[in-house]
């Protein structure tokens, strides 16, 4: 141990490399894209995650019985299909913005877009 | 060293710990991460590198944890956990650095640990707030870790090279 | 070995220095957590962001809150303190103090609007079945269903004395002009009770209460859907730094008869669905005024409801009958960031 020292040219070297590397990776993160994508949310619990950038439609079922169609196509997805009586999913139609979300109460199903472009408002006040 | 000095070392090392964690969590941490550090209490664990054996440096980390997080009634908080575990990686991290890298200054042993440190305390973060989304925060915290490392790194080895008590 | 030490010293306080200005400059925001579900009978979103404790446990406590409240205000549930009220065949009841303030807000909100509003109409409400989530339920009562109705109506019926509460006449409370309005103050008390510096928004089914700005600095910029677009379609932004938003409209639950709509709010003296307005869109402090003002403004029509909005400061928008977009003056003061 004795004669360890504070620092060497070769720490000063290292530690700036670090340095400029995390300054690197900082800016790069903060100023990345997210790739955007879809969840669906069924009985509160995350039953799928989707890339909008596939084209794909697929059915939703929750313990063996079918409640929604889904379809994602040109960076947007909508519900095509549902079996609740109200249809205000169906409704909603394509969502492709950032935060924008398809609700069925009846099926307790939410489906919201994340890291897609900006929506134009942060919230909606419906009736 | 005899047993004597030996106790006299280490609790004087915890009450200087303790002493700083208590500081520390008066100072304004700039992420907005529930719990996280600077971490300067470190420069403890970095001071005893040279004499120190593994597990009289984990009794360190745990007792200024123990008696840091007392005083400042932050015990068995988030916040706690954070820092014993942060800590305890910290040591371990710098422990085995100390012994591979013999030509290595203490600053870059220090950095080492903080950066290790702060990888845990992200994690714990993440873990408590049940959100991946934290970890958008591990680059600021790491570049943080290299300030409070390097600060670490510095002070522990002036005061090494003062301070012939050890030698 | 000296000259080294104090070239590093002062590259590294430097760096030091220029990091810890970067960080401070280009503080981050806080990080907000999200959490959407299905509460309250309706689509609920919550945003928080504290520098105290952990925003995951305030916004759970917050959902939790809401399955509480769903347990006293629903009246179509049969376990639920309301509807017990309800089928209490008019002997005095006890009810909790949640309940007994709700009541009392909309009787004298009743009285204030001169009878436009109204919380007992329970028997109508179910008469034309706009208390089911399905439109097959949905149908449009002879007249005569409608008069005996109107006759096991109306707030006159409610009588109140200390914590008990009376309903003659079989007349049935339904608080769904109101309910979510007081839920939204009540998690707006609950997230300022956790920490007075917090910052977010709770969205129970379009109604928005603001915790706090976004970041701690920005407005909350929020859209007023089109009643005659799709759910995503805005006719007006505001931006908002605190207050509630709360829309009333006749575009969720409605039939279309003899090319007539009919929709879930109801005109206490004639049991029909009035046709003043599609929609209209209020600002204030509190989400239960709010909320409680769309549904008296409908009822009421354009002169009632300027001249209320001017007596209680409330801000609005209304899309009247023809389509046509009126906003107040204080409505304007939003428009702007």
């Amino acid at each position: 141990m004795k004669n360890r020292n504070v620092v060497t040219k070769r720490d000063i070297l290292i530690l700036l490399v670090i340095f400029a590397g995390l300054i690197g990776w900082a800016v790069i993160t903060t100023h990345s894209k997210k790739a955007a994508k879809a969840v669906i949310i069924v009985h509160s619990k995350v039953y799928k995650v989707v890339s909008l950038n596939e084209e794909k439609t697929f059915k939703i079922n929750w313990k063996g019985k079918y409640l929604m169609t889904v379809q994602v196509k040109n960076g947007a997805i909508r519900a095509k299909n549902s079996t609740c009586k109200n249809k205000i999913c169906v409704h909603t139609g394509w969502i492709s913005k950032d935060g924008q979300s398809i609700v069925c109460v009846p099926n307790h199903i939410i489906i919201y877009t994340e890291g897609a472009k900006p929506a134009s408002c942060d919230l909606m006040t419906t009736q | 060293m005899s047993v004597s000095k030996k106790v006299s070392i280490y609790g004087m090392l915890v009450a200087i710990g303790s002493a700083i964690y208590v500081v520390e969590s008066f100072m304004p941490f700039p992420l907005p991460l529930p719990g996280a550090r600077w971490g300067f209490s470190n420069v403890v664990l970095v001071y005893a590198l040279p004499f120190t054996n593994i597990e009289w440096l984990l009794a360190v980390v745990i007792g200024k944890a123990l008696i840091g997080a007392l005083i400042s009634g932050k015990i068995f908080t988030p916040a706690f956990f954070m820092g014993i575990s942060g800590s305890t990686i910290a040591a371990l991290t710098m422990f085995f650095s100390y012994k591979t890298f013999r030509k290595a200054g203490m600053i870059f042993h220090s950095v080492l640990g903080a950066l290790s440190n702060n990888v845990v305390q992200v994690l714990i973060g993440a873990q408590i707030v049940s959100s991946w989304m934290i970890f958008g925060y591990l680059p600021y915290m790491e570049i943080l870790g290299v300030i409070s490392g390097s600060a670490n790194g510095i002070v522990a080895g002036i005061m090494l090279k003062r301070m012939k008590v050890m030698r | 070995m000296t000259k080294i030490k104090v070239l590093v010293l002062s590259i590294f306080t430097l760096a030091a220095a220029g990091v810890v200005l970067f960080v401070v400059i280009s503080k981050r925001p806080p990080q907000y957590y999200v959490r959407r579900g299905i509460a309250f009978g309706t689509n609920v979103q919550i945003a928080y962001a504290t520098k105290k404790g952990n925003a995951k446990v305030v916004v759970d406590a917050m959902f939790d809150e809401l399955e509480r409240l769903n347990e006293i205000f629903n009246p179509y549930v049969e376990s639920s303190e309301l509807y017990k009220l309800n089928h209490s065949n008019g002997k005095w009841k006890e009810v909790s103090p949640r309940l007994l303030n709700v009541i009392k807000y909309s009787l004298k909100f009743a009285k204030y609007t001169d009878d436009a509003f109204d919380p007992a109409l329970g028997r109508v409400v179910v008469l034309w079945g706009f208390n089911t989530d399905d439109p097959e339920k949905w149908r449009l009562p002879s007249p005569k269903e409608i008069s005996d109705a109107l006759k096991h109506s109306g707030y006159k019926n409610v009588e109140i004395d200390g914590n008990k509460v009376r309903l003659l006449n079989g007349a049935w409370i339904d608080l769904g002009a109101i309910a979510k309005g007081y839920a939204v103050d009540v998690l707006l008390k609950m997230a300022k009770l956790n920490d007075p510096e917090s910052t977010g928004y709770v969205d129970i089914g379009g109604d928005i209460g603001i915790i706090g700005p976004k970041y701690g600095n920005k407005p909350w910029k929020i859209g007023v859907r089109n009643p005659r677009g799709d759910m995503n379609d805005s006719i007006a932004y505001v931006y908002l730094y605190k207050g509630t938003i709360a829309t009333s409209g006749d575009y969720e639950r409605f039939i279309i008869r003899n090319g007539k709509r009919y929709y879930h709010i109801f005109n206490p003296r004639t049991g029909y669905s009035p046709d003043n307005f599609e929609a209209i869109t209020t600002i204030s402090t509190s989400g239960i005024l709010s909320d409680a003002f769309g549904t008296a403004a409908m009822v009421g029509g354009f002169d009632k409801t300027k001249k209320w909005a001017k007596d209680l400061g409330t801000a609005y928008l209304i899309v009247n009958e023809k389509g046509k977009v009126i906003k107040s003056d204080l409505w304007k003061d939003y428009e702007e960031p």
